[in-house]
């Protein structure tokens, strides 16, 4: 990996993870232009401290990405509590979504897990990357990747399942009533 | 009973990434890089020239540039060892003049999209009346778009640096000239004026 200090290096940096920061960035967010405001933070972070990036840059790019995220959500809040205020109301917390399958089990299970965990899948599942890498990602060490992800993982399909029984309940519930709707006019028109 | 087990979780979440293979809309990496430009620009508008030849490089790889299809198929400009997939809506112009500036170094470019192209702060077809180092002055032919006047001047973001698809303006030459805040831009945005990307600026202007 050449150093970013020369220009065209930097360039060469943005050339070959411009994708992957910007996919990294749609994958947690509600909104392109979120994902965009991110990916385009990340690059001016990484432009300010090009002197001293790691030979191995994606990971401290979706690290710096992640923070980015971070900030941007919380200003998101903000934002939103301040609407809230104004208008003369409690503030409603603002739930993280993302763009796609926002009501599949598998969104509904992530939701459940705690932000690292969340994390932690959402690296090896969709960024595919390593330990070694996740570590820098998340500031732990390869082996602590090792036991959170065996736990992660566990935590995962335990609540997958249980989204998938609650969603299958709910269809049964909506199933019964919508029978019980129908025999009610059978009976209605009979009677 | 004997039930079978499930698909294994994990193989669902690997399943339901929202950017499948990291295909992110070519549209949406434009716009970043458009912000990645600015930003750098306007953090090098004062002295440093390393940041100024910086942002001129990131602007060769910004500006998303001239179909990747149609380089390759010219015998390819875009040359980097880690270039990025060709697009498959970029314009069917031919690829600009590869200028060969002048300057150390190369930057290569990416796709080339006609909504950043239409978004431009200026755009026109023009005929250089003068060159002073990085300076071009052109007589306006038709002007596209944040062009008033017959005549305009703009900085070629190319000087210092060789751009792949950064054409090479000479006085008396007409080329296809877009960009913003009196930047040139090069990489497909800025061409030696022909028919065929004539017809895609016309294309991208609404006729």
């Amino acid at each position: 990996m050449p150093s970013p200090q020369d220009p065209r290096d930097f360039a060469e940096l943005v050339r070959a993870h411009e994708r992957a920061v910007l996919a990294y960035a749609l994958r947690r967010t509600r909104t392109m232009a979120d994902a965009e405001d991110a990916a385009a933070e990340t690059w001016t972070i990484a432009w300010r401290r090009r002197d001293s990036l790691p030979a191995d840059a994606l990971p401290w790019l979706f690290a710096t990405a992640r923070r980015v995220l971070a900030n941007q959500h919380r200003g998101g809040r903000r934002r939103h509590a301040l609407l809230e205020r104004l208008r003369g109301r409690a503030p409603v917390e603002v739930t993280e979504t993302r763009l796609g399958e926002p009501e599949g089990p598998v969104t509904r299970a992530l939701e459940q897990l705690r932000p690292d965990d969340r994390e932690l899948l959402r690296l090896v599942a969709w960024e595919e990357l390593d330990h070694a890498r996740i570590a820098v990602v998340l500031g732990i060490s390869p082996n602590a990747v090792a036991i959170r992800l065996h736990r992660a993982r566990a935590r995962f399909a335990a609540a997958y399942a249980e989204v998938q029984r609650a969603m299958k309940d709910g269809e049964g519930e909506r199933t019964h009533g919508s029978m019980r709707a129908t025999l009610a006019g059978t009976t209605e028109r009979v009677e | 009973m004997n039930q079978q087990p499930g698909p294994d979780p994990f193989e669902r979440l690997v399943e339901a990434d929202p950017v499948p293979d990291g295909a992110v809309p070519s549209a949406s990496l434009a716009r970043v890089h458009a912000r990645i430009e600015e930003s750098i620009a306007m953090a090098s508008s004062t002295p440093a020239p390393r940041d100024r030849r910086l942002a001129l490089a990131l602007i060769g790889v910004t500006v998303v540039a001239v179909a990747a299809f149609a380089l390759a198929g010219a015998g390819g400009l875009f040359a980097g060892p880690s270039a990025a997939p060709p697009v498959a809506n970029g314009p069917t112009a031919a690829p600009p003049d590869d200028g060969g500036a002048a300057g150390g170094g190369s930057a290569s470019c990416l796709a080339f999209d006609p909504t950043t192209l239409a978004a431009q702060g200026f755009a026109f077809d023009g005929t250089v009346t003068a060159i002073d180092g990085d300076e071009i002055t052109f007589a306006i032919g038709r002007a596209y778009a944040g062009v008033d006047g017959d005549t305009f001047a703009v900085t070629d973001q190319s000087v210092g640096i060789t751009l792949d698809g950064a054409p090479e303006y000479q006085v008396g030459g007409r080329y296809l000239v877009s960009g913003n805040d009196g930047l040139a831009w090069a990489c497909g945005y800025s061409v030696a004026w022909d028919e065929a990307a004539a017809a895609v600026w016309d294309a991208a202007f609404g006729g």
